[in-house]
């Protein structure tokens, strides 16, 4: 991708025009200390009454019992880890932009990476919630982790991929949490010397005392190199171990050692859509084209065209192993999958995750805001079902015939799958409120070296 | 500012971590209730040398050590001292019928099996779990009851030199298997 | 719908579209909505209780012991008593597991001479039945709770006036095997010179059996026939294995033949049958008949056999001008010779309440020789003595109105009969109706006395359901409610002096069992035979003389008109009314257990459904689950239609009780909605003296609209998975998949002994489902009511697998109990978060409730499917008190969200443990779990894997064994043997041909 950020840093500029640095910090910053308009407060009360209906149908679930959804003796999971593993996915983006881009020094990335590692944070938020409310007896979760007990003491199972989620998911959690605070300390302190009173007092102690001086910048840079480098091998490793509650099981369709890579590639496929969504609507809100242009958009799509072709990849490479098997079990998993009762959702993936993408070769394409939008919706959809098939089209049908059930969800179910995008986007809107989306620091950094090389292109 | 910031919120979650893992082990050692009669096992077992398992006779049979009927209390106290007021309580009982409601002491959640006659067997004394009984007026939960307290000798296996027949030893004779109590 | 299929691959069902679907199915508003009104924001209040609790000590509770020590009875220690069961007439005998004077446990007694240790499903419920909360709790008068006293005096002057007004006094009752209850009956019918009708309902061992052997032998009785010495079996129409008088019995004796086939050849058995049963399903050949066709093929067997054996000659011309077989004419007469090729070896049984088909049958097996060999005419089977004429003359007789009394014993003739609603208005009209039951029954409601009777665990009684086996009951617990045994009361009315039932019995004994006994050697005698549940060594048996074989004149006359029957014609819809393994004629239809075990053959629980054959559900253009109205003379029923392989196109089985109105609530658990519209009795029909349950004239349409069926098995083909094995012979081998040994990553483990195993021998398997149940009451199963089962959220920890194989008209059908395996490599194991499933020294993988959180992992990655999981808080469905004292105190009540399995019953192996370790014994692997001690077929062997010796290492050893799915390296413990399917024919010592 290095190839891809030269080639474009040569090419154009990755800030239209030359706003100038007031002209930065004021539209970003500016946003935070006006009032919200009617644009975000209507978005806000959509998102917090889907989390109200998620809060509800969770509730419930809890108050009555695992029995209020639609599973059965023998399709143990259905909307719950389908939903878990999509929002994994989608928090892969965020660390991903932020941490490996910067690594690969891609210039490109420095206007986008903010938002995508809040929407990372979030994501993880919403993922995280789902292994605790699928369990019979949520109370007793604390039971997950290894701590001195009387019992003996007793242990967790360190062979279950379970207990390996466990720890994954909330290391990740905490880097990219911090990496994500550390990212915004300089802009803080911008922020607090911009605002008055209580505004200025929270800012003063988000921003930890910043000075602009040359010594703070050079250790700050460290610091954030340095968190870099420790969350880079994370946004492999979360999605690999996710990938093992399925790689490890007896399952026909889940037992597959070609999970590990094809999930990472699903998990930046799906990132990466979630990303373009919420960035194209974000800067148009905020009037900052000039800081997100097309070019990052088109950066992204074809992100997206990669990304998606590796999933092709996988489905086929998934397809092929199960023939050359020659295993009846596996073979018939993968024939019920394109043709038993759950095809509609497999064919549907297959469109939106393979197809789609395709969209993306034409430059024409990549540019228009309308095919880029929708492409990135139908792609998340498909991801989704990408999960909702490896769960339960797997259990529905797995070794003995006569247990073969079926699977459809109750509407608790969806009311939790809406509560979760309730809970991500409120997040996200509170967000865009309160911190900046843009890292108007760094961004201006990208700007001086755009004048550094517009002074040498005209020398 | 910042390091001060970081040392307060470690501090804090070094607090919390060591409340949450310790208090949430409740164990009942040290349950001494009222009991509805002043029945002093120091009398009884202490002075009187009279053995347990005369009045909890049901322990060596089978799982639970049972509380004496009030009717084995009056086996004696039908002519010993038949007028003290405590006695009179029982005689009251059987007259009226009604048996006595005894505050429960040692008490194991409903998940767990415990059978005293095999540890009967095995020539456990009864202090080993009770504590000096014979020498308390007012018995109390002597040991902790938790599984790790359990499994302290059940790692051990059969005891040596006790009557039973060690069952196939292998990972202490499969007394830490957990369908030896949970079933 | 009907396929071409090979004779090879093992299919489930025909309609593949049977997955679950549809609101009813899976949408909200279905359930949930009654849970959550009792549950909603308690329930969340309960939870942040239960996470401070936690934190807080234990609640304070009470010891409180007895006043008294009692005798015998040491707090937690669980003490066995022989006794009789009495959820039928079949009287098996029993042992109860009494703990703190509570039965926990009913087990089937080892010494009984008939049902040899086994306990069918229906007794192993009869234990929920005794803690039915909805029994009877106290007499009534007119709808008014009385004390005794009163009762009898209402009742003793009532008789007086009837008697005085001359009208006659009459007992209806099921069967009375009890010979001392039938003498408290008859000495106070005695005393008011009035009759005692016995009537049973359901179909089994008809009237015209014993009628047939009145003609032919002069007395009205059962032959007892004995198939452990059958080497070929023929049965027309008749379910002797599944709804028989003695199931048990008949399939002990059945898989004991079974079971010697290594050592005296392989046996066969036929099945000539109209609609599907599990003794069909069973046999090793089946043939599709009606009714009308059963009949002739039956005279067309006994003439050529009268043809070819001496003193046949009569009977022979008297079946001259017999129509045409048709179709069947070639296999008759190979059957024919079969059965001659097996004289005395053979035996032929009929379910037909037709005299012509029973006295040809009767014929067969005498002209054939088998009677003193599998037919036992010297002491046959006293189970059934009711003649359907005697029935309906009391109906008539009811209806003119010279009844002034009458008593029902036992029975619900308003619901179990075909014109209840007259029967219903007649007991109102009548001076003294008095109900003696333990169930508010609609026959009970009718009649304006109530004598709530004891449950037959409440009360003593003595059984004899062959001459020479005598057996007795005592009571298993003091009576819960202010009842009184049924017979106890005939004693207070007929006023003898011995009202307490107990001493009456005793003194019976004293003169008839051991007539000549001194006073103390009696008491010995008696003591002993309290203890054992029977009376040692043969009791003298009356009638034992060579019956006078009747005249030949109303033989043949009777054959003659039976021959000259209307031909069959063949496209002619008739309904047949069967009784379902479950519930049997319906006696119990109120317990939850019995209505919720899948039917074995319909794999439907809960709701009743009409068995249509798959040519026919085309023809009417019906599926799985649509409502039909079968319509046959006046009365109808309506149920869902069951699509059933093997069903013969002509004829539609309807279960018989279903529909009874006191089955509405049953016991916390939600029943489906059964309207008197799905009562299959109502079909049934009183023609010339005789009950008709089958070969009714009827017609079918689709009534529109369904009704879900909660079906356990849904899908159809088994894709050609080899989870099931049938062989032609007792030596093929089967060729399953196999893993070479040694491929264990670290090495072999240690398998100290004992290291658990189980075996199940398929070919003796019938499928019957008594260990479903006996699985259940030990391990505190939850029933959770027809939605949940719809829903596929069965809690039965031991299911029956049910597949066919061969062609969808008529299928091999294979019988596969799955439990957990127990694999030696348990893929749940590696993936619980917590620990809760971990393997034991022993080999077991254990479950550990308490420690479960219910992530539903190991479940998912089951590829047996046997791990059930608590949906909701079943437990708390059992809120009636009463209800809550048939749990097994040695076993975990599982809360919501835990996860839950088959432990081969290791509650059972750790007291053996124990006990062993007590005593001394190093060895203690000699223990039962509870499904192989119910078995009647001992098809489950049990025990250490390690002892190259015993049942167990016999049963792994032979050709025939193989696992399921062992080709996944997951190491099962359970063993499986193939089915025999013996097509060739019989092998066994044969008869001289004659």
């Amino acid at each position: 991708m290095s190839a891809i950020g030269h080639s474009l840093s040569a090419s154009q500029p990755l800030i239209l025009g030359d706003p100038g640095y007031g002209a930065i910090t004021h539209d970003v910053a500016g946003s935070l200390e006006g009032r919200p308009g009617t644009a975000w407060w209507a978005a806000f009360l959509v998102a917090a009454s889907a989390l109200g209906v998620g809060v509800v149908a969770i509730g419930y679930t809890i108050a009555v019992g695992i029995g209020t959804w639609g599973l059965n003796r023998t399709v143990g999971w259905g909307f719950d880890i389908t939903n878990f593993v999509f929002w994994v996915g989608i928090g892969h983006a965020g660390t991903l932009i932020s941490a490996i881009l910067l690594l690969l020094r891609q210039r490109w990335r420095t206007s986008i990476a903010r938002a995508a590692e809040a929407m990372t944070i979030f994501a993880v938020m919403c993922a995280a919630l789902f292994p605790f409310i699928h369990m019979g007896r949520p109370w007793l979760a604390f039971w997950m982790g290894p701590y001195p007990n009387t019992r003996g003491s007793l242990w967790v199972n360190f062979r279950s991929p379970l207990v390996w989620d466990v720890f994954a998911i909330s290391t990740y959690f905490t880097v990219s949490l911090l990496f994500w605070y550390l990212g915004m300390v300089p802009d803080f302190g911008t922020l607090r010397d911009r605002t008055r009173g209580l505004k200025q007092r929270i800012y003063g102690w988000l921003s930890l005392g910043w000075d602009g001086s040359a010594r703070t910048w050079q250790r700050y840079e460290k610091a954030c190199l340095l968190m870099a480098g420790l969350a880079t091998p994370l946004v492999v490793s979360v999605h690999t171990i996710v990938s093992f509650d399925f790689a490890t099981s007896v399952i026909p369709g889940w037992h597959t050692t070609i999970f590990p890579p094809y999930f990472v590639a699903g998990a930046v496929f799906s990132g990466f859509a979630m990303v373009i969504t919420l960035l194209m609507v974000t800067r148009k809100v905020m009037h900052i084209e000039y800081l997100i242009t097309d070019k990052h958009l088109e950066q992204m799509a074809k992100v997206l065209l990669t990304t998606g072709m590796l999933v092709g990849f996988a489905y086929t490479t998934e397809l092929f192993t199960a023939w050359y098997s020659g295993n009846m079990y596996e073979r018939f998993t993968f024939m019920n999958r394109a043709m038993g009762p759950y095809a509609w959702a497999y064919w549907l993936m297959f469109c939106c995750n393979v197809f789609v993408p395709q969209v993306f070769w034409s430059k024409r394409l990549r540019h228009s805001a309308a095919v880029l939008f929708v492409g990135s919706l139908l792609v998340n959809v498909g991801m989704w079902f990408e999960r909702f098939n490896i769960v339960v089209t797997s259990l529905h049908r797995d070794y003995l015939p006569s247990s073969w059930s079926h699977y459809v969800p109750t509407l608790t179910e969806v009311g939790i799958l809406v509560g979760s995008f309730g809970l991500f986007f409120t997040c996200f809107l509170l967000f865009v409120r309160v911190a900046p989306v843009v890292a108007f620091h760094e961004v201006k950094h990208t700007l001086a070296q755009q004048r550094e090389e517009a002074r040498h292109a005209a020398a | 500012m910042l390091e001060r910031l970081v040392h307060r919120s470690l501090l804090a979650a070094a607090c919390v971590a060591a409340v949450g893992l310790t208090a949430c082990e409740p164990t009942n050692q040290g349950y001494a209730p009222e009991q509805p009669i002043k029945y002093s096992h120091a009398v009884h077992a202490g002075g009187l040398k009279i053995p347990c398992q005369y009045c909890h006779y049901a322990a060596e049979r089978g799982r639970y050590a049972g509380i004496p009927p009030a009717g084995l209390c009056l086996n004696c106290h039908r002519q010993v001292l038949p007028d003290h007021p405590e006695i009179q309580k029982v005689k009251a009982a059987m007259e009226q019928g009604k048996p006595i409601e005894w505050v429960r002491i040692h008490q194991l959640p409903d998940h767990v099996y415990f059978n005293h006659s095999i540890h009967v067997a095995a020539e456990f004394d009864c202090q080993t779990c009770h504590g000096p009984v014979e020498s308390t007026a007012r018995v109390s939960q002597f040991a902790p009851l938790t599984m790790g307290w359990c499994l302290d000798c059940h790692r051990k296996g059969t005891p040596e030199g006790s009557r039973l027949t060690p069952v196939a030893a292998t990972r202490a004779n499969r007394l830490t298997d957990c369908s030896v109590c949970h079933h | 719908m009907t396929r071409e299929r090979d004779t090879k691959t093992p299919w489930m069902d025909l309609d593949t579209s049977l997955a679950p679907r549809g609101p009813e199915r899976s949408d909200e508003g279905g359930a949930t909505p009654a849970f959550f009104a009792r549950r909603d924001f308690l329930k969340l209040a309960g939870i942040s209780a239960t996470a401070l609790a936690a934190c807080e000590r234990l609640p304070v509770r009470h010891a409180i012991p007895l006043l008294v020590p009692a005798e015998d009875v040491t707090p937690g220690v669980a003490v066995h008593y022989a006794g009789t069961c009495t959820a039928c007439p079949a009287a098996c005998g029993l042992v109860a597991t009494v703990r703190d004077g509570r039965p926990v446990k009913l087990e089937g007694h080892k010494g009984h001479a008939l049902s040899q240790g086994g306990l069918c499903a229906v007794g192993q419920a009869d234990l929920r039945a005794l803690y039915d909360g909805h029994r009877l709790q106290r007499p009534s008068l007119g709808g008014k709770d009385v004390t005794w006293a009163e009762l009898d005096a209402a009742v003793k002057t009532k008789l007086d006036e009837v008697q005085a007004a001359g009208k006659k006094v009459v007992v209806l009752s099921s069967t009375l095997v009890s010979p001392s209850a039938r003498q408290a009956v008859l000495s106070f019918l005695a005393a008011y010179n009035g009759t005692l009708i016995e009537h049973d309902p359901g179909p089994g061992a008809p009237s015209a059996l014993r009628e047939a052997y009145q003609i032919l032998s002069g007395r009205a009785l059962a032959p007892w026939f004995d198939a452990s010495k059958a080497d070929l079996l023929v049965s027309l129409g008749d379910d002797p294995l599944g709804t028989g008088p003695d199931p048990v019995a008949f399939t002990a004796s059945w898989a004991a033949r079974r079971r010697a086939a290594e050592s005296q050849g392989a046996p066969r058995h036929v099945q000539i049958e109209g609609s599907l049963s599990l003794t069909g399903a069973n046999a090793d050949e089946r043939w599709l008949a009606t009714s009308a066709e059963r009949r002739l093929i039956a005279l067309s067997l006994l003439s050529q056999v009268a043809h070819r054996s001496q003193g046949g000659q009569a009977v022979a011309d008297a079946l001259k001008g017999l129509a045409p077989l048709g179709e069947f004419a070639s296999r008759v007469e190979a059957l024919a010779g079969e059965l001659l090729k097996h004289r005395g070896h053979g035996l032929v049984v009929s379910g037909a309440n037709d005299l012509g088909e029973q006295l040809a049958v009767a014929l067969l097996n005498r002209l054939l020789g088998n009677e003193g060999k599998t037919v036992d005419l010297t002491r046959p089977s006293l189970l059934r003595r009711g003649l359907d004429r005697e029935l309906a003359g009391l109906l008539t007789s009811l209806a003119s109105g010279d009844v002034g009394a009458l008593f029902v014993l036992g029975l619900d003739p308003v619901e179990q009969g075909p014109d209840g609603e007259a029967l219903k208005a007649a007991l109102g009209k009548l001076p003294l109706a008095v109900a003696i039951t333990d169930r508010p029954t609609a026959t009970a409601a009718a009649c304006r006395v109530v004598a709530a009777a004891h449950h037959g665990l409440e009360s003593w009684g003595d059984f004899e359901p062959r001459p020479g086996v005598l057996t007795l009951s005592q009571p298993m617990t003091r009576p819960l409610f202010a009842t009184r045994s049924a017979f106890e009361s005939f004693l207070h009315w007929s006023g003898v002096p011995t009202t307490d039932y107990r001493l009456y019995l005793m003194e019976r004994w004293r003169k008839d069992v051991f007539p000549g006994a001194q006073a103390a050697d009696f008491g010995a005698l008696w003591t002993a035979a309290v203890a054992s549940g029977s009376v040692s060594g043969a009791v003298a048996v009356a009638a034992a003389s060579a019956l006078p074989s009747g005249s030949a004149g109303p033989v043949t006359e009777a054959l003659a008109t039976a021959a000259r029957a209307t031909p069959p014609s063949h496209d002619a819809l008739e309904a047949e009314l069967i009784a379902e393994v479950a519930l049997r004629d319906g006696r119990r239809a109120h317990i939850p257990w019995l209505r919720e075990l899948p039917d074995p053959l319909t794999r439907a629980s809960w709701v009743p459904c009409v068995r249509v054959a798959p040519k026919r559900a085309a023809k009417l253009g019906v599926k799985d689950g649509d409502l039909i109205t079968v319509e046959a003379g006046k009365a109808s029923v309506t149920m869902g239609v069951r699509i059933m392989p093997g069903q013969h196109e002509s004829v539609l089985a309807i279960p018989v009780g279903y529909g009874r109105t006191d089955e509405v609530k049953l016991a916390g658990v939600e029943a489906p909605p059964s309207a008197s519209a799905q009562n299959a009795y109502r079909l049934a029909k009183l023609e010339g003296g005789r009950l008709l349950l089958s070969g009714l004239p009827a017609s079918a349409r689709p009534s529109g609209g369904r009704s879900p069926l909660p079906l356990m098995q849904v899908q159809s083909e088994t894709a050609g998975r080899p989870v099931i094995h049938q062989v032609a012979s007792y030596q093929e081998k089967v060729h399953g998949e196999h893993l070479p040994e040694g491929r264990d990553l670290f090495g072999p483990k240690p398998q100290p002994s004992p290291q658990w195993h189980m075996a199940i021998d398929l070919d003796a398997c019938t499928g019957c489902s008594a260990c479903v149940v006996a699985c259940q009451a030990e391990n505190n199963i939850a029933s959770v009511g027809a939605e949940e089962m719809g829903r596929h959220r069965d809690m039965h920890w031991l299911r029956i697998d049910r597949y066919y194989v061969g062609d969808a008209d008529n299928p091999d059908v294979l019988f596969e109990p799955m439990l957990c395996q127990q694999c030696g490599h348990a893929p749940c194991e590696t993936v619980c978060p917590v620990a809760a499933t971990v393997h034991s020294t022993d080999g077991l993988n254990q479950q550990v409730y308490n420690r479960c959180v219910g992530t539903r992992y190991c479940a998912n990655n089951c590829p047996y499917k046997t791990r059930r999981f608590n949906w909701f808080n079943n437990e708390k469905k059992l809120t009636d008190p009463v209800e809550r004292l048939v749990l097994n105190p040695d076993v975990v009540v599982r809360s919501r969200g835990v996860m839950e399995k088959c432990t081969f019953c290791v509650q059972r192996l750790q007291a053996s443990r124990i006990a062993a370790q007590k005593e001394g014994r190093q060895e203690w692997a000699s223990v039962e779990t509870a499904c192989q001690e119910s078995c009647p077929a001992r098809a489950i062997s049990f025990g250490d894997q390690n002892q190259a010796e015993g049942a167990l290492a016999a049963q792994r050893k032979k050709p025939r064994a193989f696992q399921v799915l062992a080709e996944l390296g997951v190491e099962p413990r359970v063993t499986y043997l193939a089915r025999v399917r013996n097509r060739q024919g019989a092998t066994g010592h044969h008869g001289e041909e004659a």
